[in-house]
């Protein structure tokens, strides 16, 4: 168990790494940084100055070394749009997008999850059907669209909810629903697939021919089994927690994470996209360990397995 | 006038670093799969090598090819070595050798039609000869192996299990090789199609003077086809000679036991010494005489010296401590 | 094909013959109304990206002043716009019909270039195996292990934007789906099989992955394009309703989308009609990519 952690923290280090060296990769190939950070008509003395701190008058490597030791402490220089470092404005954003993603995950969890089960349990019903119908909705649909159309039915035509903003509660329905509602056909998608697989098994059937009541029989043997290939899923849904609302929030003007990527891109502010960038990738690499961890737990027979590989 | 050996092999062996055992207790390892090998193989004969499963058989028939590199020794094909895998040489010297497969299926290509297959190599090595000839040769060999001219077209599942073995012969065949090395070349056919192949066999190195190296574990069939006998267990041979005399006298233990295992109508159930147990753990063999573990006439010594393969007064050579002591028995 | 014909009378009369009944259902077994639907979709989109120029009723950069916003046929617009007419009194029908055109081309490409550049990895993974594929099999643990829409922002700012860095960034989406597919088939047919036998043969690298290896794992990779074909029209759509995209004056269905979001109330029908686009070319290639997988490749799920 401990080589199986061990492993799993050496490759999360590695991501982190990989995402450190591709924005100084990329940094590098898209031009002078110091003319992309500061902005062209900055004075020379601040080019200067900027090209001494950040070291580009020394070998290659080393400023490397220096821009690696920079963004794994967050210093990603300031925001071109108003001077504040960009590590702060990012990180004052992302109670904003938690206030989303998280009831979002929640409608995910709570109406995808079963409802894939159900669908699985009641195979050929109308209302596995129905499951299935909406979930491929669900990744056919652009959550744009889905917006847009939701703004068109509760805001403009019934005039219930607010089309955007921040102001209130009532502003954070739409953006929750529509993240919700797309990951929640996913999931239900998913966990109906796996749930199929684990209720085709010999093991299911033994245990319900020897008289083993059926609720039991799903509870004890077909849900934590099912349960396995669904957590990776579940792990990127909350790795995305901060990443996967880039687009919701930009319909629906909210200020999160998502929509000061967006404004941060069109503005070429890169001091921020790096930070964000950053932030992102640690919420994923996070994500994927706890996975890893849950699977070793559901699975004892992967913390060998996997561990070897 | 004495004849050049086709195909020798001196101290052939093949290596492979692993790891072993269960996690967290595995530890890196070597596992000797060919262990130090020599063998000989002359102009239009055939050398049977027999070993149980797992005894580095077929990691020898690969490495006499020179599809895999050796970790030690040479072979040395109509007196010259074997060039790299891969490089220009060895793809002109695969004209000359060739491999047959154990499952046919396998090896042919699923999408492609079998006269197509069966005329690759020409195209490979001939770019430049005319369609007419080239369709003219694949016509031949494809005669030559049993195989009617609406077969050709056919794609390789379209065809039984005898039918597709004859197509990978004939691919291995349109270029004239000299040396047929076949690694189990029956033993995923039918028992009534093996007998077949085998006349197949016979009759095409009768006719084209090819010589085989011929990988099985079927006793029966080996004594049939092979002039030389090599025997192996664990990497090494143990027992390796004239096929007729091998098989009529054998003078290692293994090699008694193996043949005292072919059910015959003469012999009955209770006679067969049959071996004992599972070959060791390849990894991790015993000392000394690699079979004592399994040997009813081991002694002290088997476990303290490896015994060499020495020659016997009738040219065939054991790696027995005792097999000069093993004729009497046999005799007795 | 021929059963079309033979089939489609015996729908009208219910009472046919036993024979001709189960013909017709083992036409529809082969060929589900779906999947037939969704594949007349999709010929219809070609025609549309094929034809653009001439399909179009107008430049879709034109504008007409006089006739802003005005709605389409049947909820009380004029007839000379079919669906209407957006802020600057362009003909929405053929801003759609163009931005069909350069959708399906992103996508196309993208896929391309993704399928490409995956499936060569993927084969010099497993040709050269070691540190090669060391590095390629850490890159598609990358790539899979960062949201691909985040990269592509992030690229997008770093170099700024332009057509062909945009299709070329959207072939990185998913390409280590290919890689992974590649890697896995190339390593099973090296081990033992075909690609051994004709190496054996003395055929070179070429040969035994251009004539041999790639077309017996197409249908695999062919199938695999069905995926990414709509998550690209997705991904390219997405950025470009974010206006991160296709930049103006080029128009895209996702583009569309986005600047009709400020007359959702007046004129919502000029981003229903590319949304309705989006949604049912996605769809169509879904069904049409589950069907093949069916067909071609049993193994994959």
């Amino acid at each position: 168990m401990l080589f199986f952690i061990t492993t799993r923290l050496a490759r999360a280090a590695l991501t982190i790494a990989f995402v450190v060296t591709f924005a100084f990769v990329v940094l590098r190939l898209s031009g002078d940084p110091a003319m992309l950070i500061l902005s062209v008509d900055a004075p020379p003395e601040a080019i200067e100055a900027f090209r001494r701190s950040w070291g580009l008058d020394r070998p290659i490597w080393e400023q490397y070394a220096a821009y690696a030791i920079k963004a794994l402490s967050g210093d990603f220089g300031n925001s071109m749009r108003d001077g504040r470092p960009a590590i702060e404005l990012v990180l004052e954003r992302v109670p904003m997008t938690l206030a989303i993603t998280l009831p979002a995950l929640l409608i995910k969890l709570f109406v995808g999850i079963p409802a894939g089960v159900f669908a699985a349990l009641h195979r050929n019903s109308m209302i596995d059907r129905l499951t299935m119908m909406v979930s491929v909705a669900g990744f056919t649909v652009p959550s744009f669209v889905l917006a847009l159309v939701l703004v068109l039915i509760f805001a403009v035509q019934l005039g219930w909810l607010p089309s955007g903003g921040s102001e209130s509660w009532q502003h954070a329905i739409l953006p929750i629903v529509t993240l919700g509602a797309a990951g929640a056909a996913v999931l239900a998608r998913f966990t109906r697939s796996a749930m199929l697989e684990v209720l085709g098994q010999p093991y299911i059937r033994t245990a319900s021919a020897k008289g083993v009541p059926w609720r039991r029989v799903i509870a004890d043997h077909a849900l934590p089994n099912a349960a396995i290939p669904t957590v990776t899923i579940i792990g990127f849904m909350i790795g995305s927690l901060i990443a996967g609302a880039v687009v919701v929030e930009s319909v629906f003007a909210w200020p999160g994470v998502g929509r000061l990527l967006v404004a941060a891109v069109s503005n070429r502010d890169l001091a921020v996209v790096q930070a964000i960038l950053l932030a992102i990738a640690l919420s994923m690499v996070a994500a994927n360990l706890v996975v890893d961890i849950a699977y070793g737990w559901l699975d004892p027979r992967l913390r060998r397995s996997r561990g070897h590989a | 006038m004495t004849v050049r050996p086709l195909l020798e092999a001196r101290n052939l062996a093949r290596h492979f670093a692993i790891r072993h055992g269960n996690w967290p207790r595995s530890r890196k390892a070597l596992l000797r799969a060919v262990d130090g090998i020599s063998l000989t193989v002359m102009p239009g004969r055939t050398l049977g090598l027999v070993g149980e499963s797992g005894c580095g058989k077929s990691t020898t028939g690969r490495l006499l090819l020179g599809l895999m590199e050796p970790t030690a020794g040479t072979v040395r094909f109509d007196g010259q070595p074997l060039a790299r895998a891969g490089t220009t040489e060895w793809r002109a010297q695969r004209q000359l050798m060739q491999m047959v497969y154990q499952d046919p299926l396998g090896a042919l290509d699923r999408r492609l039609p079998v006269a197509k297959q069966i005329g690759e190599a020409l195209e490979i090595h001939h770019p430049a000869m005319p369609s007419a000839e080239h369709a003219r040769r694949v016509a031949e060999v494809m005669e030559a192996v049993g195989l009617q001219a609406h077969h050709g077209p056919r794609y390789p599942h379209e065809l039984s299990g005898g039918q597709r073995q004859r197509v990978v012969l004939a691919r291995a065949l349109i270029l004239e090789p000299r040396l047929l090395v076949c690694d189990e070349p029956i033993s995923a056919l039918d028992v009534s199609i093996q007998a077949q192949v085998v006349n197949l066999l016979l009759d095409l190195q009768e006719r084209l003077g090819l010589a085989y190296v011929f990988i099985s574990h079927d006793l029966r069939v080996v004594r049939q086809i092979s002039h030389e006998v090599a025997v192996m267990y664990l990497g090494r041979i143990v027992e390796y000679g004239e096929a007729e005399a091998l098989f009529h006298a054998p003078q290692h233990p293994y090699t008694r036991a193996l043949l005292a295992a072919i059910p015959t109508v003469a012999r009955r159930q209770a006679d067969i010494s049959l071996l004992e147990g599972d070959p060791p753990d390849p990894v991790d063999p015993p000392s000394g005489c690699t079979f004592r573990s399994r040997c009813s006439r081991a002694q002290s010594l088997c476990a303290q010296s490896v015994p060499a393969l020495k020659p016997l007064s009738d040219g065939r050579h054991v790696a027995c401590h005792f097999a000069d002591s093993n004729t009497a028995v046999a005799a007795a | 094909m021929t059963d079309i014909t033979t089939s489609a009378p015996v729908q009208d009369h219910g009472s046919a013959e036993p024979q001709l009944r189960s013909r017709a259902a083992r036409f529809f077994e082969a060929w589900p109304p779906m999947t037939i639907a969704a594949l007349a979709w999709i010929g219809a989109m070609l025609v549309i990206a094929l034809g653009a120029d001439l399909l179009a009723p107008y430049s879709f950069t034109a504008f007409d002043l006089k006739a802003r916003l005005q709605p389409p046929l049947g909820f009380g617009g004029p007839l000379n716009h079919a669906l209407g007419t957006d802020e600057l009194g362009r003909d929405v029908l053929s801003r759609l019909i163009v931005s069909i055109r350069l959708s399906l081309l992103i996508a196309f490409f993208g896929t391309l270039i993704a399928a490409t550049l995956g499936t060569s990895l993927g084969i010099l993974a497993a040709h050269f195996r070691g540190r090669t594929e060391a590095v390629i099999l850490m890159l598609i643990d990358f790539q899979a292990s960062m949201p691909f829409m985040i990269i592509a922002l992030a690229v997008l700012a770093f170099f700024g934007n332009s057509l062909t860095l945009f299709v070329i960034l959207m072939g990185f989406h998913s390409w280590e789906r290919y890689a992974r597919i590649a890697r896995g088939l190339t390593l099973s047919a090296n081990e033992q099989g075909y690609a051994a036998a004709v190496r054996q043969l003395g055929a070179g690298s070429w040969r035994i992955y251009g004539r041999h290896v790639l077309p017996n794992i197409a249908s695999t990779l062919i199938v695999s394009m069905t995926l990414t074909f709509p998550e690209i029209i997705l991904l390219e759509s997405g950025l470009s309703f974010l206006g991160l995209g296709v930049q103006p004056p080029l128009t895209s269905l996702g583009n569309m989308v986005g600047y009709g979001r400020e007359y959702i109330t007046r004129a919502p029908w000029i981003l229903l009609a590319p949304s309705v686009v989006i949604v049912l070319t996605t769809l169509s290639i879904s069904i049409v990519g589950d069907w093949l997988r069916d067909r071609l490749d049993p193994t994959l799920r």
